[in-house]
């Protein structure tokens, strides 16, 4: 929902399920709009955006950082990979995903658990994006 | 707005489909990004381009769309392309003996593109920030473009 006041203000506010944000490029808007709420209805002002569907917020000066570090720490716990090595790249260049029957199969399950996991970790890394891609094309047969 | 879109020609090893991958920039700032396998198999690079070009094309447009509702109007937004054939292809409307196969939904960008609503410019593959949706890359290649897509490093 976007409202625009005669001044060229510009309120946004999103709604889902029991959860608002909104933002304003004016602080007063802001504050009108969190009193009238916080008056009609019973609610709980959690103050600046940090934390919203696992996605992170971070607003400093220099400008706003939307990141999943959180999301990305359970996901490694999840799969128990905290002990894994970091490399650089997702993927190497010369590397070919084959539909080949060779190799061990693996959990078909995990395998599909970990693609939409990824995936949903895309929303703010779109350097994973081609790998966990091309990852979910083999879903049907993962070896 | 700015846009940057590209393919990999066969990129996939077993159906030998094309990757296109596109991004939308606003201002600076990376705002959306696509990486997706094409439906139908390229005979050639610039053919795949311009499918690449065309599909991303109803983003851009979805977008600008978005930006009228606050006011802002975009017009002859950037597409940055880095095939001079595909660039081609999209701004006269000619059919060639390689070109005349091509699906009609793909010849979409053409009208845009007449009206000036998109302007496709050329960049060098270099600068091509779109090339890390379409192909894995080498380690110095991988940072140059996160750099560029403006991503950083957040310590939690």
């Amino acid at each position: 929902m976007t409202q625009h006041s005669s001044e060229g203000l510009l309120r946004k506010i999103f709604l889902l399920c029991n959860d608002i944000i909104f933002g304003s490029t004016n602080a007063s808007l802001c504050k009108e709009f969190s009193k009238l709420m916080q008056d009609e209805f019973e609610m709980s002002m959690m103050g600046e955006l940090k934390f919203f569907l696992g996605i992170q917020v971070n607003q400093f000066k220099d400008g706003v950082y939307v990141h999943q570090t959180k999301y990305t720490k359970e996901l490694l716990k999840k799969f128990k990979l905290e002990d894994c090595k970091v490399m650089n790249t997702p993927m190497h260049p010369t590397c070919i995903l084959s539909k080949e029957d060779t190799g061990t199969k693996v959990d078909q399950k995990l395998y599909r658990g970990m693609i939409g996991s990824l995936l949903y970790l895309t929303a703010s890394r779109p350097d994973i994006l081609f790998s966990v891609c091309l990852c979910a094309r083999c879903q049907s047969d993962p070896r | 707005m700015v846009e940057f879109c590209d393919a990999d020609f066969a990129g996939d090893m077993i159906e030998r489909k094309s990757t296109s991958g596109n991004c939308q920039f606003l201002g600076e700032n990376l705002i959306s990004w696509a990486s997706k396998r094409q439906a139908t198999i390229a005979m050639s690079t610039a053919e795949a381009e311009y499918i690449s070009a065309a599909s991303c094309c109803t983003q851009l447009l979805w977008m600008k769309h978005q930006l009228d509702d606050y006011q802002i109007n975009a017009n002859s937004i950037p597409i940055y392309c880095d095939n001079t054939v595909a660039i081609c292809l999209s701004k006269k409307p000619i059919l060639h003996s390689r070109a005349k196969h091509i699906e009609i939904k793909h010849h979409f960008i053409r009208d845009y593109v007449q009206k000036e609503v998109l302007d496709i410019q050329f960049i060098d593959i270099e600068h091509q920030c779109a090339d890390i949706f379409t192909k894995p890359l080498t380690v110095e290649r991988f940072d140059f473009i996160k750099k560029n897509l403006n991503m950083h490093f957040v310590f939690d």
